[in-house]
Order: C-alpha cells, then sequence, then structure tokens
C-alpha cells in the first residue's frame, strides 16, 4: 500500500485532491512511522500545498519561539 | 533537495490545521477580550524555549562522540540559546501593559496543551534522540509574524501596539532565525531516520500548537 492509499484510506486527503507529481514524491518520500503520526494527529494533508506560492493567504498563529 | 527544505515542504504538507486555527483567531470578533489568553498560552511555550535547547545542547555533548549529528548541533543551539534569552519578558511586559501583572502569570497553572506540546519534546530529547527539538523549532520559527500584519490587528481592534511588542519584534528577528536553522541543517549529516523523526515531531507540534490556541477559541473552556 502506497502512503498515498494509507492517508486516503485514513481519511486525511480529501477526496479527489489533486497532488503535483513533485508532491506526490515527497508524500512517498514519508517514513511509515510518518504517515503514521500525520494519521494519529488526524492532520489533514495536502491542503497546504495549494497556497505554496500564495503568501499572506492565512496568519501566523503567533505563537513563538 | 536539500534537508531544510525537504522538512520545510513535510510542515507545508501538513500545517492546514494550524492556519485555520490562525486565521479563526486573528479574526475572531472578541479578539480584545481573548488577547490576554493567547499572550498567557504563548508565555507559557515561550518560557520553555531555552531551558529545551539547553536539554537538547546537553544530550547531544554528551554523545558527540558516538553520533556525528550531535557536534554540528550542539554548534546550532549554543549559537542560537543566547538569541533567545529573556523573550518570555517581552510577553509579561505585553501582558502588563493590559494590566495583568506579572506575578499573577508566573503564578497560573499553565494548560495542559502547553505541557504536552512542550513535554513530548523533553521525552524525544531525553528518552530518544535531541534532533527531534529541530522538527520543533521548525514550526514555530518557520512562519515569522508579519510586522505589518499584526500592526493592523492593533490598530484595528484597539488593543495597544505596545500589548504586541513580542510579535512585532520576533516579526523583525525570526526570519534571520528561520534561515539560521535552515543553513544547520543543511550543514548537518542528516540521515533518514533523523528525517522522520524531525518529521514526526514537526507534525505532532503542528496539532499540539493548535490545541493550544484552539483552547483559547472554545468558550467552554
Amino acid at each position: 500500500m502506497t502512503n498515498l492509499e494509507r492517508l486516503e484510506e485514513a481519511g486525511m486527503i480529501r477526496p479527489g485532491h489533486q497532488f503535483s507529481r513533485e508532491d506526490l514524491l515527497l508524500l512517498e518520500s514519508l517514513s511509515h512511522e510518518e504517515v503514521g503520526a500525520l494519521i494519529s494527529v488526524k492532520a489533514k494533508v495536502g491542503e497546504g500545498f495549494l497556497h505554496r506560492n500564495v503568501s499572506g493567504d492565512h496568519p501566523p498563529v503567533g505563537i513563538v519561539f | 533537495m536539500t534537508h531544510s527544505r525537504r522538512l520545510r515542504d513535510k510542515i507545508r504538507l501538513a500545517r492546514v490545521e494550524l492556519d485555520s486555527v490562525a486565521t479563526a483567531l486573528w479574526t475572531h470578533p472578541r479578539l480584545p477580550e481573548i488577547y490576554p489568553q493567547f499572550l498567557f498560552r504563548n508565555h507559557a511555550v515561550i518560557r520553555a524555549s531555552v531551558p529545551l535547547m539547553e536539554a537538547a545542547a546537553a544530550a547531544c555533548q554528551s554523545s558527540m562522540d558516538s553520533d556525528p549529528l550531535t557536534a554540528g548541533m550542539f554548534r546550532y543551539l549554543t549559537h542560537h540559546i543566547p538569541e533567545e534569552a529573556h523573550h518570555d519578558d517581552w510577553v509579561l511586559d505585553d501582558l502588563e501593559v493590559l494590566g495583568v501583572d506579572r506575578g499573577e502569570v508566573l503564578a497560573r497553572i499553565p494548560p495542559p496543551a502547553v505541557a504536552a506540546l512542550v513535554g513530548s519534546q523533553y521525552y524525544w530529547i531525553r528518552h530518544f534522540h535531541p534532533v527531534a527539538l529541530l522538527g520543533f523549532i521548525a514550526v514555530l520559527e518557520g512562519t515569522p509574524p508579519s510586522v505589518e500584519y499584526f500592526e493592523g490587528i492593533a490598530d484595528n481592534t484597539g488593543i495597544s501596539r505596545k500589548a504586541f511588542s513580542n510579535l512585532l519584534r520576533h516579526g523583525m528577528i525570526d526570519p534571520r532565525h528561520r534561515d539560521d536553522l535552515d543553513y544547520a541543517l543543511d550543514e548537518l549529516p542528516l540521515t533518514e531516520d533523523h528525517h522522520a523523526l524531525m518529521g514526526i515531531s514537526a507534525f505532532q507540534t503542528i496539532h499540539l500548537l493548535a490545541r493550544v490556541v484552539e483552547d483559547i477559541l472554545d468558550p467552554t473552556l
């Protein structure tokens, strides 16, 4: 099972979401444990890619280090 | 692909939850009312910045003979620790502008979500590998506050700009800190296992950071 399939099965990817080839490569480069962590924290995967080149689309959360 | 680009792309992959919470926070209709709560939580996180890096530096120092990664990471941390010192005071200054006493802030029990966020890093550092902390820092310093945006928030809400000094100062210094981390990452001899741990730490940080802020937005808490 690919990482994409695992995440789709867990409901972490919006149905019909289209990844670029580059993003798919990144997704498939994640380790088994990283994909497990994404599922564990119920991270919706991929939406951030949509905003890759859009600055100011979301404000930063503001919790700083 | 560079090490830093790889980590940044993973963060972008998973950060939608954090972006959604951030938008809900900064567009909240009662922002002046909840802003002190936000600062309290920010203080609870930021008071742990230097101690966390010191813990990671100590872990690096103790394994330098056997772990080729830790010397470079130790150099980065010992350079960065003084840069982050006393930033918790900036948040206390902001709270004082809003009429909140410093002693009151320090005496208040921090939120469990903050303990989970910071505490998980102590676990990785002390019981597995300190490289996890770089995933945490990459999230927290990865999107520097925009000075223009937060000046606008202050002016539009009627909150004094003086109560935004922490965010405005970080808006000026964090772009360099982000770049310093990227440079350090690119120089480190990172393995696939290191990348996996930084990724897991970053994903966990995104999730727990969102919990820290969501608490403020939930009127039942």
